[in-house]
């Protein structure tokens, strides 16, 4: 997995691509963390990703708890990876 | 219900919605070298896992649990092998359908006490066929062998980068919780194999289910059998695993022609004719009157012990002990599915009065199972088949072994025997990965080419009658 951040004022956006597999998101959640502590939102790109795992989910469940709706959410992800938070029940968090 | 074990059952649908959706990722390649994994590991600890059951539940013996082992991996892996389950499943140019296979969700796996080990890696092995994330419900009285069958099965899985779990296993549960479990929306389908009890509420629960039913196999050894073989086969059957499968064999049926014949080889084969006060006194150690059902105490016992248990002495190395009866139904218990090596014996007047009391015994608590004959008769074996309701109507074969399909025939190896309606179940095939798929159907452009030929204008006319329009619809077809 490759891994770009760009920080604003407001917004982390989180650029990934290839395979965001469990030891690449547990790689990730540090640097989530980071922006959690920050109090900023959240974006991550995931135009360019093609896997993630459960324990992403996970992830993104314990931060939709933690932050709410609207300040941690998934941007263009492939139609595939759309259809696993689909089924996840974590649809809220994707956009476009 | 407190709120502890609710949180309890929302984290496990939680986690196994999550596999759920990362499985969809997963393709055929991946699946197959999980479900081989799995597999590998259930056959490498097929010893392990039967002495494991046999010691927990005190139910039939290890090594024919062995046996079961054997057919719930190695036998059932054979078969989903070469299967496809994953994405595109067939392609047909000519009616222009493509099918897409799609995994249905997370599955609840209700497990029995008579067959755990066995049944637990049939369905895991199934439901990860399928790329569907499965929860074991283990049986009180079988739990620890369970929960180390599905452990095994989950590392193995994991060792093949399965998703996280993808297998997961829930400690004994009251009634309420598993209503709980059985009624959540996250929940896609119950595979509930146990008694009617709980398969009843498995169907009642709201949430999709294949369930089973109980059997009361009746075995008919037509005059034209090969006799000995035929014993042979039946005792075989109903001595498995000291009667656990409930496809095996309850009440024998044979021809009064026949009937000192087929007696004087059973005996020769090992097996005990009871007489009445022996009979009356198995009746009562293996039968609740109350609930009129069989006793659990005896279910997978030796003979040995029934015997001794019903306190009657019945010679060395006998096999089944046999009750010659005259009645079938609730005025005489042992014509009731009995799992243990206790057989009724019927002698009937000719093959009518054969069928009748097979269909007598086939709908006393046992109608959509399994029914068995022996015979080289085709007119018979098509006649007794059409009178029976069964799943499987098994010819020339042991009925535990033949009913769960792939040793002595060609139907697909299950742990999980579907009774059709009648038995209360949506099907009556033997359940298998297919029946954890949905299957989408791409259908392109064909036109009904006598539909277009006809057009809709006679439709309009209200003297044109549905005799006209049927011709009309097949004319110079």
């Amino acid at each position: 997995m490759n891994l770009s951040i760009k920080s604003s004022e407001e917004v982390i956006i989180f650029s990934l691509s290839g395979r965001l597999d469990t030891i690449a998101s547990l790689e990730l959640e540090p640097e989530i963390d980071k922006g959690t502590d920050a109090g900023k939102q959240m974006e991550f790109d995931f135009s360019d990703v093609n896997y993630i795992s459960s324990t992403f989910l996970r992830i993104c469940l314990k931060k939709y708890k933690e932050l709410g709706e609207g300040n941690f959410w998934i941007k263009s992800p492939k139609p595939d990876i759309k259809k696993v938070f689909k089924i996840a029940g974590l649809e809220k968090l994707v956009k476009g | 219900m407190e709120e502890q074990q609710k949180q309890q059952i929302e984290d496990i649908l939680e986690r196994a919605t999550f596999a759920a959706a990362i499985f969809n990722q997963y393709d055929q390649q991946q699946v197959d070298r999980i479900v081989k994994a799995v597999y590998k590991a259930g056959l490498n600890n097929r010893i392990k896992l039967a002495r494991m059951a046999a010691e927990e539940t005190k139910m039939g013996n290890w090594q024919d649990k062995v046996k079961k082992n054997v057919v719930a991996t190695q036998y059932v892996y054979e078969n989903l092998k070469n299967q496809k389950t994953v994405g595109i499943i067939s392609e047909d140019v000519q009616t222009g359908i493509i099918e897409i296979a799609q995994p249905i969700g997370p599955i609840l796996a209700v497990i029995p006490v008579t067959n755990p080990t066995s049944t637990i890696m049939f369905k895991i092995l199934i439901a990860l066929k399928s790329r569907n994330p499965i929860i074991i419900s283990p049986h009180r009285r079988a739990s620890k062998c369970s929960i180390e069958a599905a452990r095994i099965c989950y590392e193995a899985a994991m060792s093949a980068d399965a998703p996280e779990d993808c297998i997961q296993w829930s400690t004994h549960k009251s009634r309420e919780e598993t209503q709980h479990l059985m009624q959540h929306p996250k929940l896609a389908l119950i595979l509930a194999t146990g008694g009617t009890g709980l398969v009843h509420e498995a169907y009642s629960s709201g949430t999709p289910a294949l369930g089973v039913g109980a059997g009361n196999v009746p075995v008919y050894i037509e005059k034209s059998a090969d006799i000995p073989f035929a014993v042979g086969q039946l005792i075989h059957s109903k001595t498995f695993d000291n009667g656990t499968i409930c496809a095996s064999e309850q009440a024998l049926v044979v021809e009064k022609e026949i009937a000192s014949k087929v007696k004087e080889e059973m005996k020769r084969q090992g097996a005990y004719f009871l007489n009445p006060e022996e009979t009356k006194a198995v009746e009562k150690v293996a039968w609740f009157a109350g609930s009129k059902s069989m006793s659990p105490e005896v279910v997978g016992q030796s003979v040995e012990k029934i015997a001794s248990m019903a306190g009657i002495s019945v010679p060395e190395n006998t096999r089944i002990l046999v009750a010659p009866l005259e009645k079938i139904g609730d005025d005489e218990p042992l014509s009731s599915e009995i799992l243990a090596p206790i057989l009724a014996f019927y002698e009937a007047d000719d093959f009518d009065d054969a069928i009748r009391k097979c269909i007598d015994l086939n709908y006393h608590g046992g109608i959509g199972h399994t029914a068995s004959i022996f015979s080289y008769d085709e007119e018979k074996i098509r006649k007794f088949a059409i009178m029976m309701n069964a799943g499987r109507v098994v010819v020339n074969m042991p009925s535990s072994q033949g009913a769960v399909g792939f040793m002595y025939n060609t139907l697909e190896p299950s742990l999980t025997l579907g009774c059709g309606t009648y038995g209360k179940n949506i099907t009556t095939d033997n359940v298998s990965a297919r029946h954890l798929l949905n299957i989408q159907r791409i259908t392109r452009r064909r036109m009904n080419e006598r539909m277009v030929n006809m057009g809709f204008d006679l439709y309009f006319d209200e003297s044109v009658d549905a005799d006209t329009l049927e011709t009309e619809f097949n004319k110079n077809y």
